[in-house]
């Protein structure tokens, strides 16, 4: 009767599980490894039936030089928001960790770009970007710096750049709030030694902050490096991937075939995605893990 | 449990009621009918038309609008894939369309209905493949080309020119005059297709004629394989070059087109039928009579040939719930009441017959070259394959001069589409 009791009593949480196991189950474990078949098929809105066809659809992805420049402007963008983001986020996060007057509204504030969703962002920086009358052009030639009122987003030369510093300011606030959390846990006493020892601020960052800090960098680091991989909705709208084939990432190119019902081909261009995030992001992830300190 | 067992079967009787009151065709019951159209399409008459249908009929249309372009063929064809038929739908011209959806499949057959003696000859030659029709025609036959400020030619004393070197001679008239000679909505993307397509009927299919547009839709001729459509690609550059387009073409948009075309700053422009309606409900029916022209764009020795934009065309699945009454909605709105209503408003080159619409000037010109047998159907419109990405490529064309890439990429994608639709020869 007992071990009846807690046979039961074991596989009671389990119950409650099934539901949410059955979801994640048919909502992405399911399309996740039919995924794998698909990208091996020629399955499109046009045929009647899906046809397997090999490594067909890959061939014809590394043959593409669309998404080589697709696949380069990922990377350039993944890695420059990445460092920049984690880098200024860090900065700021220092100093709000500081007593100074207003830190919680500074915080909030800094914050706030975050919970806004990227696709009013995008639309609200398009406006600002306008060359002619946004306010960002008109503020350049205000302060007599003409020759930096550029064509943000309609210059080739500049358009992914911009892009970049739009998401750099959206999600700076989320790396500082972990940062923040980070380098709140740091004991105050380790502080103090180093300050005994005579460490001015430059050493007490890089001996007690920095690497006390490696828990929160490489949860703000791997975070980045995935999202920003799969960026695309903030280059849909402030771009559409130009001018031409300026911006275009990876995930606009997904896109773009999709729209066309090249079904299959989409599919093996998106598991190449899910390959480039992890052979990149694991190696990441493992060097990263290797300097986290145990407080 | 008496009690009980009553409450159970009242309640059954009214849930079964509820479901029974949508009306199923064939039951005499007013139904509710769905017609999608696309969100360029003017609302309003076709409001008036299914506010007359339901005061004959009973019946109730509720319009919904898709994003028109190459995404709305997907996205019908993605509701047919998974059995979400509208009662009726709008489709873009031409009948790739029935290849798209596999016509025979799952559309209505139009080929023997009295409708069809009312289309005018050419249109109905047009919706016809292989001897059947599965869609109608709808609205007026349009057309690409270059649309110009009279005030401005006036102001600089021009005329429409009758060649190319002309054409170049007038912008550069215009440009010294302080106007914008050409305004490219390059941001937009979609308007830098003008050009090319209008140039291809002035240029090309001289060259290859139908022969050529066939060898296309069998994949026997390439797109970059045709020097003719090369030298339209470089004409189009060599506007930029000579400084006849704005400054920053890659900027321009397609509201400030419209807006300094209006305001007469903009001398030409590039575009399509929609935008004489588009200058009709911002700048009034004045403006577009008198200070709006169109002519196609010339050739190297003489006046051009005229692009015409096919009509949409309104098409009734045939696996939806309301087959018949759909297609009696489609015979009312091509009926005489609803035509009056429909041109009265979009006044055009009416695809039925015996529709006499008051033209705007711009309009006549269209139709004086039609008369003339000097105007031709889109190029894209007469292949089954699509100019895939063509806006982004020619934007591409602009940023880096390189128009054999250009044509490279058209081509490619033109067969990549060809083959994801299965179409003969790809």
């Amino acid at each position: 009767m007992v071990s009846i009791q807690r046979s039961s009593q074991k596989s009671y949480p389990l119950y409650f599980g099934l539901p949410a196991i059955a979801v994640f189950a048919t909502l992405f474990l399911v399309p996740t490894i039919t995924s794998f078949y698909y990208s091996l098929t020629n399955w499109n809105i046009h045929a009647r039936t899906t046809e397997f066809i090999g490594l067909e659809n890959f061939r014809r992805l590394f043959a593409d030089k669309k998404l080589v420049a697709a696949i380069w402007h990922t990377l350039v963008y993944a890695g420059s928001v990445t460092v920049l983001r984690n880098t200024f986020g860090l900065i700021i996060a220092m100093m709000l960790n500081m007593k100074i007057r207003g830190r919680n509204v500074l915080r909030t504030v800094i914050f706030l770009p975050f919970v806004i969703a990227p696709i009013v962002i995008g639309y609200l920086f398009t406006a600002l970007y306008h060359p002619g009358h946004g306010l960002i052009n008109q503020l350049l030639r205000g302060c007599g710096l003409s020759f930096m009122a550029i064509d943000w987003l309609n210059d080739p030369r500049y358009a992914l750049m911009s892009t970049i510093l739009v998401d750099i300011w959206r999600t700076t606030g989320f790396a500082m709030v972990i940062f923040l959390a980070g380098l709140q846990l740091i004991p105050k006493e380790l502080y103090e030694s180093a300050d005994l020892d005579g460490a001015g601020a430059w050493s007490r960052f890089r001996h007690v902050t920095f690497p006390l800090l490696a828990s929160s960098l490489t949860v703000n680091m791997v975070i980045s490096l995935i999202g920003t991989m799969k960026v695309f909705v903030m280059i849909l709208v402030l771009t559409n991937g130009g001018p031409g084939y300026a911006t275009q990432v990876f995930n606009t190119y997904i896109m773009s075939a999709f729209s066309i019902g090249r079904y299959g081909y989409a599919t093996a261009a998106n598991l190449l995605l899910f390959v480039m995030i992890t052979v990149i992001g694991m190696p990441v992830l493992f060097v990263l893990r290797r300097r986290e300190v145990e407080l | 449990m008496k009690n009980r067992l009553l409450i159970l079967v009242m309640m059954s009787a009214l849930v079964g009621t509820l479901f029974a009151a949508g009306g199923q065709e064939g039951e005499g019951q007013p139904v509710t009918l769905s017609v999608v159209l696309h969100n360029t399409t003017l609302r309003g008459p076709f409001e008036d038309i299914f506010a007359l249908y339901k005061a004959k009929t009973g019946n109730t249309v509720e319009i919904l609008t898709l994003a028109a372009g190459e995404d709305y063929g997907v996205m019908m064809q993605t509701r047919f894939a998974t059995n979400d038929y509208p009662d009726v739908f709008e489709m873009d011209p031409g009948t790739k369309q029935y290849i798209k959806l596999r016509a025979e499949e799952t559309l209505y057959d139009w080929t023997n209905d009295p409708i069809i003696d009312r289309i005018t000859e050419s249109t109905r030659e047009f919706q016809t493949l292989n001897g059947k029709i599965f869609g109608i025609p709808w609205g007026s036959t349009g057309n690409l080309g270059v649309y110009y400020n009279k005030d401005v030619f006036d102001a600089i004393g021009a005329s429409v020119p009758q060649s190319w070197d002309e054409l170049i001679e007038v912008a550069q008239d215009a440009k010294a005059a302080g106007y914008i000679p050409f305004y490219e909505a390059g941001k937009t993307g979609w308007p830098l297709q003008i050009f090319p397509l209008d140039g291809w009927t002035t240029y090309v299919d001289p060259v290859i004629g139908d022969e050529g547009v066939q060898a296309l839709e069998v994949n026997e001729l390439r797109l970059n394989e045709i020097p003719a459509f090369r030298d339209v690609f470089v004409k189009f550059l060599e506007l930029r070059d000579l400084g006849l387009d704005q400054d920053n073409l890659l900027a321009g948009d397609y509201e400030e087109q419209q807006e300094l075309f209006g305001t007469g700053k903009v001398a030409m422009v590039l575009q399509g039928h929609w935008f004489l309606t588009i200058l009709i409900d911002k700048f009034g029916e004045d403006f577009a009579r008198n200070s709006v022209g169109w002519f196609p764009l010339p050739a190297e020795d003489g006046p051009g040939t005229a692009t015409l934009y096919a009509a949409s065309q309104f098409m009734v699945p045939k696996l939806a719930d309301n087959v018949e009454t759909s297609a009696e909605l489609v015979r009312f709105m091509t009926g005489p009441e609803a035509l009056e209503i429909w041109y009265t408003a979009n006044p055009g080159i009416a695809v039925y017959k015996g529709v006499t619409a008051d033209l705007y000037p711009a309009q006549q010109v269209v139709q004086d070259f039609v008369d003339m047998g000097k105007a031709k159907v889109n190029v894209q419109n007469r292949l089954s394959s699509s100019f895939i990405d063509f806006p982004q490529l020619l934007q591409q064309m602009f940023i880096d001069g390189d128009v054999d890439n250009a044509l490279d990429t058209l081509d490619e994608n033109y067969r990549v589409t060809g083959e994801a639709r299965q179409l003969p020869g790809f």
